[in-house]
């Protein structure tokens, strides 16, 4: 089957493009992280393969297949996204439901966004398009807004300032992180900072009610990724980071269509 | 919208809306414990640091001192009550044998240090540091 571009509507054109590069990056964060997932699938998944009589292994190789497999195939066979994510979810089980314990919840928060994307992918034929990439883009945001539920859940006690410093004292004990003393180092300054991470977060979900606000809490969010990257050394661009690529492929599609237009006008 | 399509989209939604509001364990995308539980007024957080003292001035490892030596803050972490303890000793010969920043010249001695940092009464933070011990470089390269 011949795959032509000007057939397509911009949102199946957003789908397909985010779908190619979404799962170019998954399949090269698995790739590139196999020694370390070799050590830790197999408690992880060991009774949930032994009872399909397969080695824990076998599984994750059959994943890192069957990801540029479904790429291929998912103009006929989209549903091979939710085998993918099946996959995934019995790979990575411990990750996904956050079972790994304290020292690792930060692969937790990569990986089941990954699981949960997968799962919207897959169901493409049926929803359509636009409807997949409204849920692709709802998992980004709302993954924001429990981030802001699990903070608030103790009250306001998180926007103390003390949080805010404890987290950053502690991150560059561990990491050498520049700037993360300085920035809280005054008490005022750290309350302050708290509730400029948690209000966004709290309000994420006006994002759905407008098109322009959706744009600025998407735009905030990535800019606070990137200084929580730099100034924390928050590893958020593997796997989880991905998935802001839905807003990437838009941006393309929206600027193909304009060049298409102006050479029609022409 | 068909029915199979509402349920699908609306149960994918409905499903992760629950998992974000209910602290339920156990359900992809509920936890978020990394940076969610809020701190009290703490004392302070320590760590161990090793620094070269020479006749003229105290020389701090940095991180890349540690890490080129294969060592971490946590290996002597875990001596931090006990800094006689004679494995710090042990860790740190082993290490200084390996490592490559004394081409210029070797300190007098090497010391284990507890640096501290935390609020003080105002909230701002503050430093401090204890020297834990001091060994001399020569015992350590016997």
């Amino acid at each position: 089957m011949k795959l032509n571009l000007k057939n397509y509507q911009s949102n199946e054109l957003i789908l397909l493009l985010f779908s190619w590069l979404y799962a170019a990056a998954i399949f090269w964060e698995l790739h590139r992280d196999t020694a370390f997932h070799m050590n830790s699938i197999n408690p992880s998944c060991g009774i949930m393969t032994a009872s399909l009589g397969v080695h824990p292994n076998g599984i994750y190789y059959l994943l890192l297949t069957l990801i540029p497999l479904s790429l291929l195939l998912q103009h006929r066979f989209a549903w091979l996204w939710g085998v993918c994510a099946a996959l995934y979810f019995i790979c990575l089980r411990d990750f996904v439901i956050c079972q790994s314990g304290p020292e690792r919840i930060y692969m937790a928060w990569n990986h089941a966004i990954v699981f949960w994307v997968f799962l919207a992918m897959s169901t493409q034929k049926i929803l359509g398009a636009a409807k997949t990439v409204t849920l692709i883009k709802f998992l980004l945001l709302i993954s924001y807004f429990a981030g802001g539920i699990a903070k608030v859940r103790h009250g306001l006690e998180w926007m103390n300032g003390w949080t805010l410093q404890y987290y950053f004292l502690q991150r560059h004990i561990d990491l050498n992180t520049p700037l993360a003393v300085e920035m809280v180092s005054n008490l005022q300054t750290a309350k302050i900072l708290s509730w400029l991470v948690v209000l966004p977060e709290i309000l994420v979900p006006l994002a759905f009610l407008n098109k322009r606000l959706e744009w600025v809490f998407v735009i905030s969010f990535f800019i606070f990724q990137i200084i929580c990257w730099y100034v924390l050394k928050l590893k958020w661009m593997h796997y989880y980071g991905w998935t802001y690529l839905i807003y990437f492929s838009m941006v393309l599609v929206w600027l193909f269509q304009k060049s298409r237009q102006r050479k029609s006008l022409l | 919208m068909p029915k199979l399509q509402a349920v699908i989209f609306y149960g994918f939604i409905g499903i992760q809306l629950v998992a974000a509001v209910l602290p339920i364990r156990d359900w992809p995308l509920t936890d978020y414990p990394m940076f969610s539980y809020p701190r009290k007024e703490f004392f302070g957080i320590s760590r161990l640091a090793l620094e070269d003292v020479f006749n003229e001035n105290v020389v701090t490892w940095s991180h890349a001192d540690y890490s080129s030596v294969g060592l971490n803050d946590a290996k002597l972490q875990a001596y931090v009550n006990d800094v006689n303890n004679p494995r710090v000793f042990e860790i740190i010969a082993d290490k200084i044998k390996h490592t490559g920043k004394y081409t210029n010249g070797t300190p007098n001695a090497i010391r284990v240090t507890k640096i501290t940092t935390g609020p003080d009464s105002e909230g701002r933070l503050k430093t401090t540091k204890e020297v834990l011990r001091e060994i001399e470089f020569k015992e350590l390269s016997k």
